[in-house]
């Protein structure tokens, strides 16, 4: 998953409701990228049909 | 002998016996929180005169024949745990409570006889997995000053491995009771997911959050156990079967290896393979960043700024997350969880066995992004299963830095993971 852009990332924080200054920017695109490269391998799967996980009661 | 070295067991016979007060016990313990304790941090606060009142009380019920299992052993609750009338910081900079009663497992432990001493270090709302705490200090490694402790149940763990406390009450998301326990040498239980109540307890992701004990010995853990579980941890003699998780010892030190192999050999253990571990961590981070997010989201708003880097991140990141990112990472770990017990009935397993870091205690000054991957790479895919993991020492190095091993079992056999680890240890 490609790093987004600084304009992209200071969007998105923006959109969270997260200030995000210059020297934050960098750092925080990377975050995205993992996550999103997280997202994207769990849209690999197959989960059609499995309920989500919860704790046992 | 110094009192402060013994194990829960023999200190409790020692009580028992009449030939040991608690008094003397926590005096011992308290000696030696003096002497260490400015060095390694691992407490954040230690409560003198509530530890000596308890003692004192300890010492009466003992004379008159008291048979409590943990009474006037010393235990050192890890800063995200409610103890009454002490506050809980959970080892940040802004954030303080005033607990008027104790978390449910505190009590617990009280009720069975326990001398609280303090509060111990942990990293910033226990997010984090080494140790570091940049707002009342690094709990640092008994064995080398200079290395991380691990965390976050860093205190617990340090004050277990130096004497500063016989028993250590601590907490696991990913890995926080096992990768101290196993970078500080000690013995650690992450329970199954929802069998010690977790109120009372500072929340960071409670898909994943458990309570539970730390001690010296495998023997010491179980009477801890029974206390926090409330049922009999005797564990189970006889030997079953044992898979080999090798994906997760690949890349282990050849210490780490070592140790693993030896219990391996001990458990006549085979290797086995649980595909869906392999995502583990797109599963455990998705959730549990989204999870800490919305415990968070009420203090961020109060104080973000308050908060070291990489957890401000880790927090921001969180709520960049859509539901339904976090909903197919839990439909993921539900193919996990039943695919983790498919194999374990169709194979006759008891317990699955891997390393529990792939390195010992990495030094303080280096990267901390470049150290974690060797922290969490065996732990966190066992934090999907919701049963329990024990850790336990397997070895040390060329310079005498502990290595340790995990055995995970199904959703309530506790008792047989410490059964098997005790033989493993009668077997050594």
């Amino acid at each position: 998953v490609p790093e987004p852009s600084p304009d992209e990332a200071r969007a998105l924080a923006a959109a969270a409701g997260i200030p995000m200054p210059e020297e934050r920017v960098a750092s925080f695109a990377r975050g995205l990228a993992r996550v999103r490269g997280f997202a994207a391998e769990l849209r690999s799967l197959d989960l059609d049909d499995v309920p989500p996980w919860t704790p046992p009661r | 002998l110094d009192p402060a070295a013994l194990t829960v067991v023999d200190a409790r016979a020692a009580i028992g016996a009449g030939s040991l007060s608690p008094v003397e016990l926590l005096d011992a313990v308290l000696d030696r929180i003096r002497a260490r304790n400015d060095e390694l941090r691992a407490y954040l606060l230690v409560d003198d005169e509530g530890a000596r009142l308890a003692a004192r009380e300890a010492e009466g019920a003992a004379r008159e024949g008291d048979r409590r299992p943990l009474l006037g052993i010393p235990v050192c609750v890890k800063d995200v745990i409610d103890v009454a009338g002490l506050p809980t910081t959970a080892g940040a900079a802004g954030w303080r409570r005033e607990p008027p009663s104790d978390a449910t497992a505190v009590a617990r432990l009280r009720a069975d006889g326990a001398v609280i001493v303090g509060k111990g270090n942990t990293n910033e709302f226990a997010y984090g997995i080494d140790g570091r705490n940049p707002h009342w200090g690094d709990a640092r490694n008994p064995f080398d000053g200079e290395r991380i402790s691990g965390g976050s149940s860093a205190g617990p763990a340090v004050a277990v491995a130096t004497g500063m406390a016989l028993a250590g009450l601590g907490t696991d998301t990913t890995g926080s009771l096992r990768v101290p326990a196993a970078l500080c040498g000690v013995v650690g239980l992450r329970p199954t997911h929802g069998a010690v109540p977790t109120d009372g307890v500072v929340p960071l992701a409670w898909s994943y959050d458990v309570v539970g004990p730390l001690a010296r010995t495998v023997e010491d853990v179980a009477l801890l156990w029974a206390v926090l579980a409330g049922e009999d941890a005797a564990g189970d003699a006889r030997l079953p079967r044992t898979g080999l998780l090798t994906a997760l010892a690949e890349g282990s030190e050849p210490a780490v290896a070592a140790g693993t192999r030896t219990f391996a050999e001990a458990l006549d253990a085979e290797p086995v393979e649980l595909p869906m571990l392999g995502h583990a961590e797109a599963i455990h981070t998705t959730v549990q960043m989204s999870e800490a997010s919305a415990v968070h989201a009420g203090w961020f708003a109060q104080q973000r700024d308050r908060y070291s880097p990489p957890v401000r991140e880790r927090l921001e990141l969180g709520r960049t997350l859509p539901a339904i990112d976090y909903l197919r990472a839990q439909q993921a770990r539900r193919v996990l969880v039943d695919e983790f017990a498919a194999l374990m009935e169709d194979e006759g397993l008891a317990a699955l066995l891997a390393p529990t870091t792939l390195a010992v205690a990495p030094r303080r000054d280096g990267d901390q992004a470049a150290q974690r991957p060797a922290l969490l790479h065996a732990v966190l895919p066992l934090s999907q299963t919701a049963g329990p993991v024990l850790a336990v020492p397997s070895g040390v190095d060329d310079e005498g830095l502990p290595v340790g091993v995990q055995l995970a079992g199904r959703p309530g056999d506790e008792a047989a993971l410490l059964g098997l680890a005790a033989g493993v240890g009668r077997s050594r």
